[in-house]
């Protein structure tokens, strides 16, 4: 088997330009990786058939970008026009939608080839991909561990070198947790970087679509490629979208960063926390001005999640009706018990109980008691992360409380889900960008994930400082090897 | 922890438009119970009464454009998912009484 799609994204261009290679070769390559994953289960449906045939069609096609030809993953909540997007529910288990998300629309403006759907926790539920219909991911550091999600698949597919590239979701950390557990680099972009449009509806205010990728380099070429105005996304920024990738090798010594004593607390496993501060000594060395701080109001995080993000599930998903689309009961004698049977055989039980709680949360006097006070306190921690971007141009710690754990182990905790999403959701309710970036292993050599916080569209302030620790920590972060 | 009631529970469940089983009830009970006890902590939560609240992160502003036909979804793409069809029409049960 051919190994082109371990090469840096530089020298696989380089091919393609010199007809060394062809597109069709990548993408043969790609589905030889993912037969060899099996196990893995990091696919949901394959887009073999069509893969080959724009392969083929691209060999008449000049190689005009970096990302021309390279095989890509998609979660399967980014909707792909006549491929399945299932979201990993029983719901949409044979869903074939009508037209392409904006960002599917751009990724093949580039001459991507989209290799397959990738498996998640249902409808992005989940911190684990547990949830999914489709069965469990599997990490491909250690396959008795989960990969994280709701991205799992998307993070696998990267970090088993199936794909260099893949997209993710992230609505309280989805595309970074994952990212984090699976040795990647995870970006979730600014509120309104990336259109939304096509990326079946999560939780409405907090959900951005992001690249998932091995290096920073690649990371900044993705978001530049899917970023941008979106005139079927009224949330998407018209601001323009710099070239990234100028920024990857700039000097870092002038940078202000802080480090959330919050992120620091007991709370976070201890290996990575000796972690995070080597890399931090390791900044101060390099001249940039480390501060510790409290920010106000981040310790308010998850139950605001809980109220915010489950009342905007609640309203989105009581679109699956059983009528227009989505599964359909076989009996029913009325419509009431048509909406109630279909929505409770399609989906599973963590997307009952949030809708659930969303639903209780929106209703009578409780609309006042739970969301709008949630509401007030979102303000006032978007008002810290202002105050905090005043003096500084970073801040950093670790992505998880923990690495990846073993498969099983709290499917019936449902807390687990949210606490793992600690540190990431902060993000998400302020609407700031912020990557996940490989830092080094645990004594089982498990991945650790660090975080980096950027102010609103200041991605390449994030990459400046990422692609510099990549730099100098140049880790080895291909997974399987060991086996 | 003492759960939700089994009637908060199927209450919560009909507002999400959801039937449960007798078993999904009782772990509901329990797991609904947990949550709802971790959201009660921004309850107590000291805030203005005139505090600003924010519904999503970004600057909302009015956006305008002509008004034009532009073409829209063909009839067929329209009911290709749609599980039960009549010509060009979605089937569904009467919701009329006699």
């Amino acid at each position: 088997m051919s190994n082109y799609l371990n090469l840096s994204l530089d020298e696989i261009h380089s091919k393609l330009v010199n007809h060394e290679i062809k597109p069709l070769d990548l993408v043969l390559e790609a589905f030889d990786k993912i037969e060899k994953n099996k196990d893995l289960n990091a696919f949901i449906t394959l887009n073999k058939e069509a893969a080959i045939e724009e392969a083929k069609k691209l060999e008449n096609v000049e190689v005009d970008n970096l990302l021309f030809g390279i095989p890509i993953a998609v979660k399967d909540n980014i909707i792909t026009k006549d491929l399945n997007t299932t979201c990993a529910s029983f719901m949409l288990e044979n869903f074939n939608p009508i037209y392409d998300a904006t960002v599917i629309e751009k990724i093949k403006a580039h001459h991507m080839i989209i290799i397959g759907k990738t498996n998640m926790d249902e409808f992005a539920m989940g911190s684990t991909g547990e949830t999914s219909y489709f069965g469990n991911t599997l990490n491909p550091w250690n396959k008795t561990r989960v990969p994280g999600g709701s991205s799992s698949g998307s993070a696998v597919a990267v970090s088993a070198r199936i794909t260099p590239f893949a997209l993710g979701s992230d609505t309280g950390g989805s595309v970074r947790q994952p990212s984090s557990f699976c040795g990647i680099v995870g970006l979730k972009p600014t509120y309104g970087r990336v259109s939304r449009y096509g990326l079946v509806a999560f939780a409405s205010s907090l959900d951005q679509i992001g690249p998932m990728t091995r290096t920073v380099y690649e990371n900044a070429l993705l978001l530049e490629a899917i970023s941008g105005k979106d005139i079927k996304d009224y949330t998407s920024s018209d601001k323009v979208v710099p070239n990234y990738i100028s920024h990857l090798e700039k000097d870092i010594k002038s940078l202000k960063i802080a480090v959330p004593n919050y992120y620091m607390s007991d709370a976070i496993n201890v290996e990575i926390r000796e972690k995070i501060k080597e890399i931090i000594s390791l900044l101060e060395k390099e001249g940039c001005n480390i501060d510790y701080i409290d920010i106000d109001y981040l310790e308010y995080a998850i139950p605001l999640y809980q109220v915010i993000a489950l009342a905007e599930a609640s309203s989105n998903l009581a679109r699956y009706d059983g009528i227009r689309y989505g599964h359909i009961t076989d009996s029913y004698t009325s419509i009431e018990e048509l909406y109630k049977k279909s929505r409770s055989e399609g989906f599973g039980e963590e997307v009952k109980r949030r809708i659930m709680i969303g639903s209780y949360v929106l209703s009578g006097k409780n609309a006042n008691i739970y969301y709008e006070k949630a509401l007030k306190i979102r303000r006032k921690m978007v008002d810290s992360f202002k105050k905090v971007f005043e003096t500084y141009d970073l801040i950093i710690g670790p992505t998880n409380t923990g690495v990846a754990y073993p498969l099983g182990i709290k499917v019936d905790d449902a807390l687990k889900s949210f606490y793992d999403d600690l540190l990431t959701i902060p993000v998400n309710m302020a609407g700031l960008p912020a990557l996940s970036l490989p830092v080094g292993f645990d004594q089982e050599h498990m991945p650790i994930g660090m975080q980096i916080i950027g102010n609103y569209f200041k991605e390449e302030v994030i990459y400046e400082l990422a692609s510099y620790i990549e730099k100098t920590l140049n880790l080895d972060l291909e997974s399987g090897k060991q086996c | 922890m003492q759960g939700l009631s089994i009637e908060e529970v199927i209450h919560v469940a009909d507002l999400a438009n959801l039937t449960l089983t007798e078993e999904e009830k009782k772990k509901f009970a329990c797991q609904l119970q947990d949550i709802l006890s971790d959201i009660d902590k921004i309850v107590a939560i000291d805030i203005k009464e005139e505090q600003e609240i924010l519904i999503a992160p970004t600057e909302n502003y009015d956006i305008y454009h002509n008004d034009e036909v532009e073409g829209g979804l063909e009839m067929k793409d329209i009911l290709k998912n749609a599980n039960k069809t009549s010509g060009d029409y979605i089937t569904v049960p009467k919701v009329l009484d006699e």
